[in-house]
């Protein structure tokens, strides 16, 4: 995946404003702030919070592991697919 | 061909135009498409057109048709889907193939339209292909004679890779701006999302509601009464910036940190200055209607201006043969050579948006030095005899010392404080008449001369 230098330093989330990270190993866009996913398709970003992808949740196992802690990450997930839904058609 | 319409009537001078569906219906749309596909089609490549269209309830209809006309000459259509025209001509760019875009740009839900491009987003006008496409459409052979094969229909998703061309062109950085942006529910309501969106800036929407019935105002910012509600939105949020885009969101408009309107010609100077700290000495477009200010600003600031008619293939030509680098209109049309010389509205709002953003000025200050004159604005007459009231009018101004006449487009009578230029529509029995000077004094006396001038023939 190449990505033009230029893009990745201007670019941020469009649902939270947030700065992102780029995972070479899947082609995609990682919102550090609200965790939403963006594909790079053909070396280009698709910034566009409906073509976005919410991160998975931990497996159950983890979960009792560190119950606390997964509780709150799930809670936070709820609330950016919330946010998605509700920017995606009017908010930008 | 199809019983409706007069095809005269709508096949204007740079695009399709009619009444749905009394002067543009499904049945001719597929017509024209046939006929476009004969006339712009080379058969030596892969034979496609790219087709997009607008949010009017006839539109996707219409680019059906019009893609079904394609199609059966045997060429491929790629599909689009909703776009902006600056995003159709970035298809056409991007693919390298002829463009048809469904829209009646600004004007209201009744009407419906087609522009078409050859491949590289060269728009056709009515000497450059558009009349021989009305041709072939009256002759009604476009759709006979069977093609070997149906041209294939394949659906592409060219949003993400236009808005990524326009941030590739302009990095937005610096302070974060606060804009409201008004799509008056046109198709800026769909692109503008895509381009804002992933910069960091705060975007506050105005009816970005994609609907063709416009129930909120007409989406022709020109005219003043549409940019209201954006005028008061920017002073009510305290926004940086306003930014108004057409129905098919080709052209932009912009309003001030105060709510004042900007003229194009002032956004044109800034974006021209922009584009000469790019490349010095550059060639910079500029039609006989924008203020003098503009190639007073190039001047100043290295470049060379090039003055031309008003007209879009006028503009795109001139900065063909002169590689010049920007044009710009004062209808709020800016072309860019690296946009395959064509509009882009939204191109020059991230020009404006950069440039604010570099600088802690508010926008008013940005632009002030770059529209020093009072102008007009632009007032059509019906009169009885065009050519016979510039005729009148010349007679008046010629025996006079302190002027110079010219024609490159109607008339331009020049002195050394104030201008005016008085053209014929091409369409209509209209003059419009265009007055700029350094005081507001001296333009209402040049205006009011020459109206009575007019008023006395007619």
């Amino acid at each position: 995946m190449k990505l033009d230098p230029v893009l990745l330093e201007i670019l941020v989330c469009p649902d939270c404003k947030g700065s992102l990270t780029v995972d070479h190993d899947h082609d995609e866009l990682i919102c550090n702030r609200c965790g939403l996913i963006y594909p790079v398709r053909d070396d280009i970003p698709v910034m566009l919070v409906e073509e976005a992808r919410r991160p998975e949740k931990k497996r159950p196992d983890n979960a009792r592991a560190t119950g606390e802690e997964t509780r709150a990450t799930g809670d936070q997930e709820g609330d950016v697919a919330a946010d998605a839904e509700t920017d995606s058609g009017s908010a930008h | 061909m199809s019983a409706v319409g007069d095809l005269a009537r709508i096949f204007k001078t740079y695009d399709i135009r009619g009444l749905v569906p009394s002067e543009l219906d499904e049945p001719l749309a597929q017509e024209i498409g046939a006929a476009f596909a004969r006339e712009v089609v080379d058969g030596t490549s892969d034979p496609a057109v790219v087709v997009g269209h607008d949010m009017r309830p006839s539109s996707p209809g219409l680019a059906a048709a019009f893609a079904a006309g394609v199609r059966g000459t045997g060429v491929d259509v790629v599909s689009i889907g909703l776009a902006s025209t600056d995003m159709l001509y970035f298809a056409s760019g991007r693919l390298g193939l002829p463009g048809a875009m469904l829209t009646a740009s600004h004007n209201p839900v009744a009407y419906n339209g087609i522009k078409l491009c050859r491949a590289g987003a060269v728009a056709l006008s009515a000497t450059d292909g558009l009349h021989a496409v009305r041709d072939l459409v009256a002759a009604g052979t476009a759709a006979q004679g069977s093609a070997e094969r149906r041209g294939a229909l394949e659906h592409r998703d060219m949003l993400a890779p236009y808005a990524a061309h326009l941030h590739g062109l302009v990095p937005v950085g610096g302070r974060r701006l606060s804009v409201v942006i008004d799509a008056g529910n046109g198709m800026a309501g769909h692109t503008a999302p895509a381009v804002f969106g992933p910069l960091d800036i705060e975007v506050t929407p105005l009816y970005f509601e994609l609907d063709g019935t416009f129930p909120h105002h007409q989406a022709n910012p020109l005219d003043a009464a549409n940019l209201v509600d954006l005028q008061r939105a920017v002073v009510a949020c305290g926004a940086d910036v306003g930014l108004a885009f057409d129905g098919d969101a080709d052209r932009c408009f912009v309003v001030d940190e105060r709510g004042v309107a900007v003229s194009p010609s002032a956004v044109t100077a800034l974006i021209a200055v922009q584009q000469l700290s790019r490349e010095p000495g550059a060639h910079v477009i500029h039609n006989l209607i924008t203020s003098r200010a503009v190639p007073e600003v190039i001047e100043r600031h290295g470049g060379v201006p090039v003055r031309t008619r008003v007209g879009h293939s006028l503009i795109k030509a001139t900065m063909a043969q002169t590689n010049a680098i920007f044009g710009g209109e004062h209808s709020g049309h800016f072309y860019f050579r690296d946009f395959w010389y064509a509009d882009s509205g939204m191109l020059a709002a991230l020009h404006l948006l950069a440039a604010l953003a570099a600088t802690t000025q508010p926008v008013s200050r940005l632009l002030a030095g770059y529209d020093p004159y009072v102008s007009s604005g632009e007032i059509n007459s019906t009169v009885a005899d065009t050519s016979g009231e510039i005729a009148a009018i010349v007679d008046a101004y010629a025996p006079r010392d302190d002027v110079q006449l010219d024609h490159l487009d109607g008339l331009t009578v020049s002195a050394e404080d104030w201008w005016f230029n008085l053209r014929a529509s091409n369409t209509e029995p209209v003059l419009r008449l265009n007055v700029e000077a350094e005081t507001e004094r001296t333009m209402v006396q040049v205006r009011d001369r020459v109206l009575s001038l007019m008023r006395r023939q007619t």
